[in-house]
């Protein structure tokens, strides 16, 4: 794997202890003053290169550059490179690859459950978002990595904060090869912007193994009431993206 | 605002319909569900975060006191040598050309052959024969708009739209369009219709046609502790008549069955662990965009 060969098997970072952890979440409040950000989102701009706020490119370090260009060479053309098996084999994307993605998802706020879920059309992935629990310590969460990592959410006003690790480390960034590592930590700002039909969600990105800093990235999305996600399988024809500027139809 | 609060406030202000122009005869069931649709409290399929494993084993029990015939079963009389499932096929719900097709699959199989099984090589496991499929735990979660059945075998789901009338022409799909509403208490009633002819309705190649109606009652027993799942299925396409089987669930046993995780099927797929002779897994050649 691509991805595998910028793992590097450090110590988590001292950065690590600045990181805006889930000690303020209260799931006291999660279930009862909740706003609604349930329902069917989908972007209307698609770029395969993820885009940081104020900046062209993510602050790489010089070797996970070398990584990404790479990356970006063999994910060049209409045929699939057969090491991008959320491609190749539908494997989920991961995050934030999957926020970049020209379909849609939906948003499932279960209460009851303390979950928050965005379920994704594309590779029919499922982030659950635990409201009710901070996220386990690293060394737990190493033990079984997954591809939507593991998330925890708390309310702050009508923000959905999400703080996401334990992410597998075969993913990209985004779907023109950006690299990441195990040591990846996310950590987003959801909400639905004052006209109540956007929802942005603003992503702050920590790698120390790849970037020299921490960076963020905005994506933004339409409420689509009148559609539906639909079922996906490998291979088959999907629904039409034409619509999303930005992208190229193969 | 509770799920039950919600719903109940949304069962109050809507007519359930499940008959649409285009879809299957459902007159006789549709008749049955509005004579019963008296009670707008919501069952807790979720009963915390608990999952569900099936109960019963990977075929449909008989229905005690069914008046319709039961589902296409199978033999094991070419066991020990052959462990894949082999179908009766001198079934009278089965026509001529349902019964031809699978006799052809059946001679596939015992002959050798490694059975096509959708959810184990990372097909879209359909509508019903997804309930079937034994190996991982499903969940159920419940909103006042939607109840999502997800299985963590794939992170396969099927959605439920509640107390909606069916599109008037659902496109196709692997899982099609699921409507449902709540009954009695104890009953969440799901209508499936827009399955295209892929999808597995059981563990022994029954073939099926776009036609394929199922309607689905999940009902909990056991204090909550169980539920077991009454399947219509209509066809006229392949079937005879109607058919009803019944699939039981019960809460999942702690440590592993008890909470989600990800397990994505093709993640042991081809790619990594081919399995000479089956179905390939799904794969793609060419960029969507």
């Amino acid at each position: 794997m691509r991805n595998s060969r910028i793992l590097f098997i450090m110590p988590a970072m001292a950065a690590v202890a600045l990181w805006p952890l889930a000690a303020t979440q209260n799931p006291a409040h999660a279930a009862a003053s909740a706003p609604d950000i349930s329902g069917v989102y989908w972007a209307t701009t698609y770029s395969p290169q993820i885009q940081p706020v104020g900046g062209a490119m993510p602050p790489y370090k010089p070797e996970a550059l070398a990584q990404y260009k790479k990356n970006m060479a063999a994910f060049a053309g209409s045929k699939i490179d057969e090491d991008d098996k959320s491609r190749s084999y539908c494997l989920p994307d991961g995050v934030p690859r999957a926020l970049e993605d020209p379909y849609p998802f939906e948003i499932v706020q279960a209460p009851e459950r303390g979950e928050v879920y965005q379920l994704f059309e594309i590779n029919h992935m499922i982030r659950r978002i635990d409201m009710q629990k901070p996220l386990p310590p690293e060394k737990e969460l190493a033990v079984l990595p997954f591809y939507a990592g593991h998330s925890a959410g708390h309310w702050e006003g009508d923000t959905l904060v999400v703080e996401t690790a334990g992410y597998n480390d075969t993913t990209f960034l985004d779907n023109s090869g950006a690299p990441h590592s195990d040591q990846l930590r996310t950590v987003e700002r959801i909400r639905k912007l004052p006209d109540g039909k956007t929802l942005e969600d603003v992503v702050t990105i920590h790698d120390p193994e790849v970037f020299t800093k921490d960076w963020q990235a905005r994506f933004v999305y339409q409420a689509r009431p009148d559609i539906r996600i639909m079922d996906w399988n490998c291979g088959e024809k999907h629904r039409d993206i034409s619509s999303v500027k930005g992208v190229h139809p193969q | 605002m509770t799920i039950n609060s919600a719903l109940t406030r949304a069962a109050a202000g809507l007519a359930v319909a499940l008959g649409f122009a285009g879809a299957p005869d459902v007159s006789v069931h549709a008749a049955d569900t509005a004579a019963t649709a008296k009670s707008d409290a919501v069952p807790d399929f979720m009963q915390g975060r608990k999952m569900w494993v099936l109960a019963g084993g990977p075929n449909y029990l008989p229905v005690p006191g069914g008046k319709l015939p039961g589902p296409v079963t199978g033999t094991d009389k070419y066991r020990p040598k052959i462990t894949d499932p082999v179908a009766v096929t001198d079934n009278p719900l089965l026509q001529p050309w349902a019964k031809k097709v699978m006799d052809a699959a059946n001679q596939k199989v015992i002959s050798g052959v490694i059975p096509f099984n959708a959810a184990s090589r990372c097909y879209p496991g359909g509508v019903p024969g997804i309930l079937l499929f034994p190996g991982e735990p499903m969940e159920i979660v419940q909103t006042p708009r939607e109840v999502f059945l997800m299985w963590k075998r794939d992170a396969q789901i099927q959605r439920v739209y509640l107390n909606v009338p069916h599109s008037k022409n659902p496109p196709y799909s692997w899982y099609g369009e699921s409507v449902g509403h709540y009954e009695n208490g104890d009953t969440l009633v799901v209508d499936t219709v827009g399955l295209d002819d892929k999808g597995p309705i059981d563990r022994f190649r029954t073939p099926h046609t776009k036609q394929l109606h199922v309607i689905e009652r999940f009902k909990l027993t056991n204090g909550g502790k169980r539920f077991e799942v009454l399947v219509h299925a209509e066809d006229p396409g392949t079937f005879t008549s109607a058919w009803e089987g019944l699939i039981k669930f019960e809460q999942g046993y702690e440590y592993r069955n008890d909470h989600w995780e990800e397990d994505i099927c093709a993640e042991a797929g081809d790619g990594l662990i081919p399995v000479p002779g089956a179905v390939p897994i799904p794969h793609a050649t060419k960029r969507d965009f």
